[in-house]
């Protein structure tokens, strides 16, 4: 049977991974060509064979094989089939294979394009990249194997979890995935680093683009859950700061710390521990975050996915860790930084405030998300940390770090002079003190003043750090103005992409004030033909509508919005609830919504009676929401312009290396 | 249907074990490539001063940094480059000897155009690049490197391990120049 052919193939992707990782660690160790190149091909051959295995697990879950458990537990016939896709990360067992493959994916990539550079590091990074394998692969071969079969031939299967099957579902946890899996680059070449003691800038300068591509993923995955817990979950905002929420957020936040970080590393020769220590950190967590949605420690509405796979991630972040620690210790000495911080006022400080934030952030999530499991070891009792605790611990770091995005690109390397200080700061702080002016017309509370003023300030530093730096290329190079700008973001991609994705951040920032300070909300229940009025909006309830969809059944109330004052009709909207026929007891909720640069109206349906002569409506008025998902695209196109590859200068490199026939060790 | 199972999978598994296994067992193994960990970290730091050299000189136009402070820092970071670089020549002196070898090729070339009173017709040059130069190295040691990418060769090479190109050692290269 093709199926137990998959599970044996993944036996043997396990023995290779432990072979290359052994080969690849000689092979470092001995400069040995043969035993390195052994250990690339395993990282090959594995890729191969966990493909392999992948594709036979979704030939059985796209022809409705019942007879795998995996398949029976989480698909059924009437599935559209692009859901079917999804199956395979839609349960515990398949999402750890379609990890693996995508870690495989990755891994052949990356190394690839790492061909015949980096010689002294690269045999290490094999080893590294296996070992992540390995891990999973002792996971699916022992304790999670996808392809386990039941002695009969179901007739259909239980259906997949309805709150999977949307869209977003779809490619929210591929993005996600992406993020958490391209992490192990990074993580792979710090190990690689640091085992072979290259501790120079030269890994961390090639391996930003490697973290800034899993990053952009991660970043992307974040904003798409958000955009699916709004649509979807139905309870008026985008983030509730759970624990599955948080386990995306935290590499993120240490990812974010290291992109930030490599920088002065490249730039000033410093920083060198903490850099590792960071992007190791960054993937610990992931595995972390990993392991805390899927032994169920930390309760969840995501709490789907737990299983028995606990131990394995406890021991595996066990040796994590100790690993680290151990070669931390022992590379000490050779991560002294080279030079020291020239002046206070510098883009070097702006930078290390930066750090500083991230990690306070970092660990005030870490914190908090893991507070309940804390409380219960200590006194008993299972204490959560809600919302409201993150929003007051997290917002106001949260806002100086957004003010340190607007000061740091404004001050150079090694130091500012206090006169070129306020030629910098002129402008922005206009533009801030007016947006905080206009604050007050709408606001009396001093956070959303103070937080529009923060955005208006980067923003305006953005504009004039490119208006500066146009003008810098036409004045020295003569340039007409759309081809000084061109060649800003050819030549400059990597500083004006970020600053492009600083604005995708201050969207962002701007729709989370809005939301947080300026939101309106209304619980009503209203007869056919009664209205209600909320900010300046007047919505009718005109009745049910059902519609039969595959495998389920889509019942909406129809509500028309008027604007109160004039009573033009705006639109019309339809919150619905749709029934699987698989899961009657869980219905899911899909708001009705009229998005506008300015605000939201936002309608959850909860309950009808009387065939739909009355229905009850929680309704929200959500300002500047829509900025969210545009800072979303605005930063994944920040992300690609400072990835883009633009040209080197042109300089006389002399040979590095030096060719000596294999096994001459 | 077990025996076919078992058949397929101990196919792909040996198939895999074999494509891993084949480095070590090959005859001919691919050339290895070692890098000097030194030459390495001094090229790495170099890049990156120049890097921080042009990351300067952008501030300075766009206005972040005072002239005063530009041409402290300019000079500063010019003198570790340079110090780097002196450093590079030391740890690979063939480098420098072969510019120099080159540089005197160039300069024979020239001499040679010059008592031609500036003909136009194009110089041909011997086919150098598959052969390879003879320098004095700075111990006083004639060493061989090959023209095509510089790299030194080791005594007894027929091919150069670096570029493949054909070990013939020439007479100097002024010779050559129709």
């Amino acid at each position: 049977m093709i199926f137990n052919v998959g599970y044996l193939i993944l036996i043997t992707a396990l023995l290779l991974s432990i072979f290359g990782i052994v080969t690849g660690f000689l092979g470092g160790q001995r400069r040995n060509g043969r035993l390195t190149q052994s250990s690339f091909n395993s990282v090959l051959a594995v890729a191969a064979l966990v493909t392999i295995a992948s594709a036979i697990l979704w030939y059985g879950i796209l022809t409705d094989k019942f007879q795998l458990v995996y398949v029976w537990n989480h698909s059924e016939r009437s599935l559209p089939t692009i859901y079917k896709f999804a199956v395979i990360w839609g349960g515990q067992q398949g999402s750890l294979l379609f990890w693996n493959f995508l870690l495989s994916i990755f891994s052949v990539v990356a190394i690839l394009s790492f061909r015949g550079k980096m010689n002294t590091i690269m045999p290490y990074v094999y080893a590294a990249l296996l070992s992540s394998s390995l891990f999973f692969l002792t996971l699916l071969v022992f304790a999670a194997n996808p392809f386990r079969m039941v002695g009969f031939v179901p007739e259909d299967g239980q259906g997949l979890n309805p709150l999977l099957q949307n869209y977003w579902m779809v490619i929210h946890p591929v993005m996600l995935y992406l993020g958490y899996v391209g992490m192990a680059i990074p993580f792979a070449f710090a190990v690689g680093a640091l085992l072979s003691k290259r501790l120079d800038t030269e890994w961390v300068r090639v391996v930003r683009r490697w973290t800034l591509i899993p990053w952009m993923f991660l970043s992307a995955g974040i904003i798409m859950g958000s955009q699916w817990a709004y649509m979807e979950l139905g309870w008026g905002g985008y983030w509730a700061w759970d624990p599955v929420e948080n386990a995306s957020f935290l590499p993120w936040l240490t990812g974010t710390a290291f992109l930030h970080s490599v920088i002065i590393q490249e730039q000033r020769g410093i920083l060198k521990i903490w850099n590792v220590t960071l992007i190791c950190a960054t993937y610990f967590l992931v595995i972390l975050g990993t392991f805390t949605t899927r032994s169920g420690i930390l309760d969840s509405v995501h709490s789907f996915a737990r299983s028995d796979v606990g131990p394995y991630f406890l021991v595996y972040l066990g040796l994590m860790l100790i690993g680290f620690l151990w070669l931390l210790y022992t590379r000490m000495p050779l991560l002294h930084g080279e030079h020291q911080i020239d002046g206070v006022v510098s883009r070097e400080s702006a930078f290390l405030a930066n750090n500083w934030l991230f990690a306070g952030i970092t660990f005030a999530v870490l914190w908090g998300t893991f507070f309940p499991m804390f409380s219960e070891i200590l006194t008993g009792d299972r204490i959560s940390v809600a919302k409201p605790w993150f929003d007051k611990v997290v917002g106001p770091l949260f806002l100086l770090l957004v003010l340190l995005m607007g000061v740091g690109p404004l001050l150079g390397w090694r130091f500012t002079s206090p006169s070129l200080l306020r030629r910098q700061f002129t402008w922005p702080a206009v533009a801030a003190a007016v947006i905080a002016g206009v604050t007050t017309i709408f606001s009396r509370n001093i956070y959303p003043i103070i937080g529009m003023a923060i955005c208006a300030f980067v923003t305006a530093t953005i504009v004039q750090e490119y208006i500066r730096g146009i003008n810098a290329r036409r004045k020295h190079n003569e340039e007409a103005l759309p081809v000084a700008m061109f060649q800003l973001l050819r030549r400059n991609g990597r500083r004006y992409g970020g600053y492009i994705v600083h604005l995708g951040i201050v969207f962002i920032g701007v729709a989370v004030l809005g939301n947080e300070f300026f939101q309106s909300t209304t619980n009503v229940t209203l007869s056919r033909g009664e209205n209600v009025e909320l900010s300046g909006y007047s919505l009718v309830y005109t009745g049910l509508e059902s519609e039969r969809e595959g495998n389920h059944m889509r019942i909406g109330a129809r509500l028309i919005v008027f604007d109160a004052e004039t009573d033009k009709e705006l639109s019309s909207v339809l919150p619905q609830r749709n029934i699987y026929d698989k899961n009657p007891d869980m219905p899911t909720s899909e708001v009705g919504l009229r998005m506008t640069p300015i605000e939201d109206v936002y309608v959850v349906l909860n309950g009808w009676e009387a065939g739909g002569e009355t229905a009850t409506f929680t309704i929200y008025v959500n300002p500047l929401t829509m900025w969210m998902w545009v800072g979303g695209i605005v930063l994944v196109l920040g992300v690609l312009l400072a990835i883009w590859p633009h040209p080197a200068p042109r300089t006389q490199r002399a040979p590095q290396e030096l060719y000596v026939p294999a096994g001459a060790d | 249907m077990l025996w076919i199972t078992l058949l397929l999978a101990l196919l792909l598994s040996l198939a895999a074990l074999a494509y891993v296994l084949w480095p070590l067992l090959a005859q001919q193994p691919p050339a290895l490539l070692v890098e000097d960990d030194r030459l390495m970290e001094l090229l790495a730091r170099k890049d990156s001063t120049l890097r921080a050299l042009k990351d300067l000189e952008f501030d300075h136009q766009v206005g972040k940094l005072s002239n005063e402070d530009y041409t402290r820092f300019y000079d500063r970071l010019s003198r570790q480059a340079v110090a780097l670089i002196g450093q590079i020549e030391k740890v690979t002196p063939q480098i420098s000897v072969l510019d120099e070898a080159v540089e005197a090729e160039i300069a024979k070339q020239r001499r040679v155009l010059t008592g031609r009173n500036g003909a136009t017709k194009p110089v041909v040059a011997a086919p150098v690049a598959a052969g390879t130069l003879a320098a004095s190295a700075g111990d006083g040691a004639t060493a061989t490197f090959c023209t095509e990418c510089g790299i030194r060769l080791q005594p007894g090479f027929k091919f150069c391990a670096n570029c493949g190109a054909a070990v013939t050692t020439l007479t100097p290269v002024a010779d050559g120049i129709s």
